[in-house]
């Protein structure tokens, strides 16, 4: 997206303990007005990409800018325009939900401004503000943590797994409010290991593997990108093996191994780009049966993950 | 309340409950000591009960039977000297590793510094916290020795009363500070609470039995509770240079908190 100033950007960004490389050159760019999801296996490093970008950690290498300013540099002033959820929302046990805003709007110099969307947010996420912390579901934490991070209407939200414990009603209320923050010309990273989960909201997408960006694109991009999953069945006259193979050795098709459910003797493959070369090939033979999956970014996103140890989805 | 104190208030807040106890606590603390005194006084019994201890045993305690049976002395031997001090450094290290080491395992630090707030002001205001803390427990010791000293006509002066209160809380906070800024170092509040109770516990075993062991005078250079009890506060009143041996020592404390929870990565595994 063409910008002067990225609203987000990271530069060569390392931040490594001992062997562990938790960050390796991650370089990124979020333009304003823009939803940018990033993606990741847990463990990726994408929890020390926002913090970093908070100043909560120290880069190895590498800097973070947000709004144009170095993080380290502008440091508290910088915060005042940055929304944060954190990864796990840990609050003060013995405050409700209320206490817990005021003191937000306190810290942030709201004057009770902030303090009343706070309150507005809360009645949208049905969340009761006398509901003390100590008693919440994680669910419910999650919605303290999302009304603080957008209670003063910042200009930039940075927002670590934002969905996790919410229900789909709630999920798409959180979906509502990155739109609303998008209109008012907002910019949001937001991570998340379940793609689904932010493709709803996200312009762009970044997936992190092992500390590394493995691929920036946009949804649409992505999706055109993404295999399909076909499985097949052949009549009993065809030759199953000669024919898998074959489908195997053509350009985007691979052969992947048949799931529990199947009937027996089917096929399962994952076709990238055009169908047509497949389509081609089976029409020579007897097909009992087949069905053809629409592109799932999901498969792009566990593409992305495969072979690396320890990275399920 | 401004947004600079935020911090400092909360940090206060959710301690009301123990300010409340030990607020009592100190209160009767000081009242059963001052209660004994008339007895104390009037028994002569008492001298020559203290007269006949060991040697050893008088030199260990840094006992002067004549100044015991005065008014200071006995509030000086019975309280100023361990009880009160001791009750002072314990809340003081519990707070002091609590404020930033136990924010941060505790997982509110990173809520709260998601805030514009610089870690310079997180660790001034947890220093705030700490401060008011002991002021207000040290207010009530010397409030509460004043009454005391006016109901009983003990004859003590005003003056020595609050010098000596006011002593006892800056060992306190010494202790409290050293808890706080070994919290802002390693992020870890069971390191901090242990090592401040360590170096107090060997402070004072080091001063008392340095009264004893000529080879252990040494300690009596780095021991602030020797520093503490050589001010000899109620019987002399305050000194500049007591206050100053005490102080120093706590600002630079506060300096490499400042500098420790500035330098390093915060909450993390």
């Amino acid at each position: 997206m063409p910008s002067a100033t990225p609203a987000i950007q990271t530069d060569a960004l390392c931040k490594h303990w001992g062997a562990v490389r938790a960050n390796d050159e991650v370089t990124l760019e979020v333009a304003p007005g823009e939803v940018f999801g990033y993606l990741g296996p847990n463990g990726a490093g994408k929890t020390t990409t926002l913090r970093l970008l908070l100043d909560l950690l120290r880069p190895t290498s590498g800097s973070a800018f947000v709004l144009g300013e170095d993080v380290r540099a502008a440091g508290a002033r910088l915060r005042r325009q940055v929304g944060y959820l954190p990864g796990e929302m840990y609050l003060w046990r013995r405050m409700d939900a209320d206490a817990t805003f005021r003191l937000m709007d306190r810290l942030r110099g709201g004057g009770g401004e902030h303090l009343a969307r706070a309150r507005q947010l809360a009645s949208r996420l049905r969340l009761s503000p006398t509901s003390s912390v100590g008693r919440m579901s994680k669910g419910n934490r999650q919605k303290v943590g999302l009304c603080l991070a957008f209670m003063h209407e910042p200009q930039v939200l940075v927002l670590d797994e934002p969905t996790s414990g919410l229900d789909p009603l709630m999920q798409a209320e959180f979906h509502a409010m990155v739109d609303e923050a998008r209109s008012r010309g907002a910019t949001a990273l937001v991570s998340s290991h379940v793609l689904a989960e932010v493709e709803q909201v996200a312009d762009r997408v970044g997936i992190i593997r092992q500390g590394r960006i493995v691929t920036v694109d946009s949804v649409s991009g992505l999706k055109e990108r993404a295999p399909r999953r076909v499985r097949l069945r052949l009549g009993t006259g065809a030759a199953a093996a000669a024919v898998a193979s074959e489908l195997d050795a053509l350009d985007g098709v691979d052969a992947v191994a048949a799931g529990p459910g199947d009937p027996p003797g089917s096929l399962r493959f994952l076709v990238r780009g055009g169908i047509d070369g497949f389509v081609k090939v089976i029409a020579r033979h007897e097909v009992a049966d087949l069905e053809v999956h629409e592109a799932d970014l999901e498969s792009i996103f566990l593409d992305h993950y495969r072979d690396q140890p320890g990275g399920g989805a | 309340m401004s947004a600079r104190l935020a911090i400092l208030a909360l940090g206060l807040r959710e301690r009301t409950r123990l300010i409340g106890w030990l607020s009592l606590s100190i209160v009767l603390l000081v009242a059963y000591v001052l209660a004994a005194w008339p007895w104390v006084r009037d028994d002569d019994s008492m001298a020559e009960a203290l007269e006949d201890l060991p040697e050893f045993l008088q030199a260990l305690m840094d006992l002067d039977t004549e100044l015991y049976m005065t008014a200071a002395g006995y509030l000086d031997g019975q309280l100023l000297g361990m009880l009160l001090p001791v009750v002072l450094i314990v809340v003081a290290i519990g707070m002091g590793a609590s404020q930033v080491a136990g924010r941060e395992e505790a997982g509110t630090m990173e809520v709260l510094l998601g805030a514009p707030v610089s870690r310079a002001s997180m660790a001034l205001q947890c220093m705030g916290a700490l401060v008011v803390l002991l002021a207000i427990l040290t207010g009530v010791a010397a409030v509460s020795l004043v009454v005391g000293n006016l109901v009983l006509d003990m004859g003590i002066g005003i003056g020595p009363l609050l010098a000596a209160s006011m002593m006892a809380g800056l060992l306190g906070l010494y202790y409290g500070m050293l808890a706080l800024a070994i919290g802002a170092l390693t992020g870890r509040s069971g390191m901090a609470r242990g090592l401040a109770a360590v170096v107090a516990v060997a402070s004072y075993l080091g001063t008392t039995l340095s009264r004893l062991v000529e080879q252990l005078e040494w300690i009596r250079s780095i021991s602030a509770y020797h520093r503490y009890l050589d001010a000899r506060t109620i019987f002399d009143g305050l000194q500049a240079a007591a206050v100053a041996q005490l102080l120093v020592p706590i600002v630079v404390l506060a300096a490499v908190a400042l500098w420790g929870l500035g330098r390093r990565d915060l909450g993390t595994p």
